[in-house]
């Protein structure tokens, strides 16, 4: 598999704020990337590097084979952008939102009319050809923001929370329109705070945190590394609390506190210990999931050392 | 456009591209664009014209009217390329993310102030081109040279246009831009030679006005709808094109500094 985005030693800074403090990673052709992180982590800032509207500050980047501070209009034509505003033009109608995107990229305007058309069909989007941006839905919107940047055909799209604000169903629609994109060869990246999304569509992730990389890798081998098949909660506080996390600590069992809970990761195949005191405590064993490897890294309690 | 990508590769062509955006929006909403556009400047021709006029004796063989006319075609290509390079610029950029919209496909910000000064400077032009009917109209035109004046109305509209967007690139609020009409725009709307020969004015501000872009505009046009014609024309149309330049490209630097961080 070839890399169609690299980046080296990666750093970006504004003035004596580091929001990307020299971080490496390679994204293969065809297959949709995460990037993961609380608010402030550099993600943002990252994908503003990476579609040539942030100047790198220091260390390499390469799109599609090439470095984004000699070829930026080159790679701008090969990518297609869906930031987190909404930058939908409110005095076209949708169709002609599409046009004037088309007319940026220098489509002829009868292929830019047959994949307009082609785009609304593919985003459920063909009955609203002449109604203006406020009169759509949420979902729809969103849609049409990821509908405009199709127009030219990218090889790569980078997305920056494509479902926040979306209710479940519109959220479902966005998926499945994406996966389809992935399908036909298109590499995706994606910044998202959904992990239930990160896990669905992303065949590779990373998470970031203070412009640093933590962790990078598949979703499910995350997973088995940070957290194992199975987490238990614990519900318990005060006192009971500290000594329960004493004794499963003695046990040698990873733990997190949040609240008034304990978490326990059965990492490498580890059964939950007996430790006393732990009988009329209500414990959930569930499986492991994206959530707890993120907080795990990202922080809400204990960080082992 | 076939075989010309270096064409397609320069501010012009990003420019137009930006420039159709703006058309395009004009043409769904142009009912409501046309009084400010034709009828403002039409009232304006028509009460300080006739009105105020009718207590003006002729001078330079000119009814008042005849020359006020000039002075409102250069203004009003003036105040259409301002407010749309200060006000409808900065909702464009601010409001409906339109630019961070268009620096997300091969367009970068040079294209984008080119696009919005092409553009301000063609809603200058259309007012222009509707006072300038008028006057034709109300028999106030006396020179075929007059022709010249659209031009020379979308030269002056461009020069504005660049000139407000020094500002819009820079501001931190809407509010700020009201300086720019308060403290330059207006005052060379008084003091510019639209409506008195600017040589009545003290020495002091006859001079300071030379040096404001609107006094050689309106000379220009003037000159041009009376047949008045001289060799300063040329002089005023370097001044209009030098100011242009300078101001356009203070702009791309802004604005490349606004939107690129």
């Amino acid at each position: 598999m070839t890399s169609v985005i690299q980046a080296r030693s990666l750093t970006k800074r504004y003035h004596d704020l580091t929001a990307v403090d020299g971080i490496d990673f390679d994204i293969n052709g065809g297959e949709c990337f995460g990037f993961l992180g609380p608010n402030g982590a550099g993600k943002t800032t990252t994908i503003k590097m990476i579609n040539c509207t942030s100047p790198v500050t220091e260390g390499q980047l390469w799109v599609d084979g090439k470095d984004v501070r000699r070829h930026a209009r080159a790679i701008k034509s090969v990518i297609g952008v869906v930031s987190q505003a909404d930058s939908l033009d409110p005095d076209l109608d949708v169709l002609q939102n599409l046009l004037c995107y088309g007319r940026y990229f220098n489509l002829p305007g009868r292929v830019a009319r047959q994949r307009a058309h082609e785009a609304l069909e593919f985003f459920n989007l063909a009955d609203r050809l002449r109604q203006t941006p406020d009169q759509l839905s949420g979902g729809m919107r969103r849609r049409l923001l990821i509908a405009r940047v199709m127009l030219h055909r990218p090889s790569i799209m980078l997305l920056d929370e494509p479902t926040t604000g979306l209710d479940p169903q519109s959220r479902l629609l966005v998926w499945e329109k994406l996966s389809q994109l992935k399908g036909q060869g298109i590499t995706i990246l994606l910044t998202t705070h959904y992990m239930a999304e990160a896990s669905y569509l992303c065949d590779r992730l990373l998470v970031m945190d203070n412009g640093k990389i933590l962790v990078q890798g598949a979703p499910d081998e995350l997973v088995q590394r940070h957290v194992g098949p199975q987490v238990t909660e614990i519900r318990a506080d005060g006192e009971d609390k500290t000594r329960l996390i004493g004794a499963l600590q003695d046990a040698r069992v990873d733990v997190d506190e949040w609240a008034d809970s304990i978490v326990v990761y059965h990492r490498n195949g580890l059964a939950l210990p007996e430790v006393p005191g732990m009988e009329g405590h209500r414990l959930t064993t569930r499986p492991g999931n994206l959530e707890d490897v993120f907080l795990r890294l990202t922080g809400r309690g204990l960080r082992e050392e | 456009m076939l075989g010309v990508p270096a064409l397609q590769n320069t501010v012009l062509w990003g420019g137009f591209r930006v420039w159709q955006r703006n058309c395009d929006a004009f043409l769904r909403a142009w009912a409501v664009e046309v009084g400010g556009i034709a009828i403002e400047p039409f009232i304006m021709l028509v009460a300080l014209g006739y009105g105020l006029g009718s207590y003006i004796q002729d001078f330079d063989g000119l009814t008042y009217a005849a020359f006020l006319a000039p002075g409102v075609v250069a203004s009003y290509a003036m105040w259409h390329s301002t407010f749309d390079s200060t006000y409808g610029a900065y909702l464009r950029m601010e409001s409906h993310h339109i630019y961070e919209a268009v620096l997300y496909t091969p367009l970068g910000p040079e294209d984008i102030v080119m696009g919005e000064v092409l553009w301000s400077a063609t809603r200058g032009l259309l007012s222009a081109a509707c006072v300038l009917a008028v006057a034709v109209g109300f028999g106030l035109v006396s020179s075929p040279a007059a022709v010249l004046a659209l031009p020379a109305a979308y030269l002056i509209g461009v020069m504005f246009a660049a000139i407000a967007m020094m500002l819009t690139a820079t501001v931190k609020t809407i509010g700020a831009l009201n300086n720019f009409f308060t403290l330059f725009v207006l005052p060379m709307f008084w003091v510019g030679g639209v409506f008195f020969p600017v040589d009545r004015l003290p020495e002091v501000v006859q001079k300071a006005s030379w040096v404001l872009p609107l006094t050689p505009a309106v000379a220009l046009v003037r000159g041009l709808m009376t047949g008045n014609l001289s060799w300063w024309m040329l002089a005023w149309t370097a001044e209009l094109l030098a100011f242009a330049l300078v101001a356009l490209l203070l702009s791309f630097h802004f604005m490349r500094r606004r939107l690129i961080t």
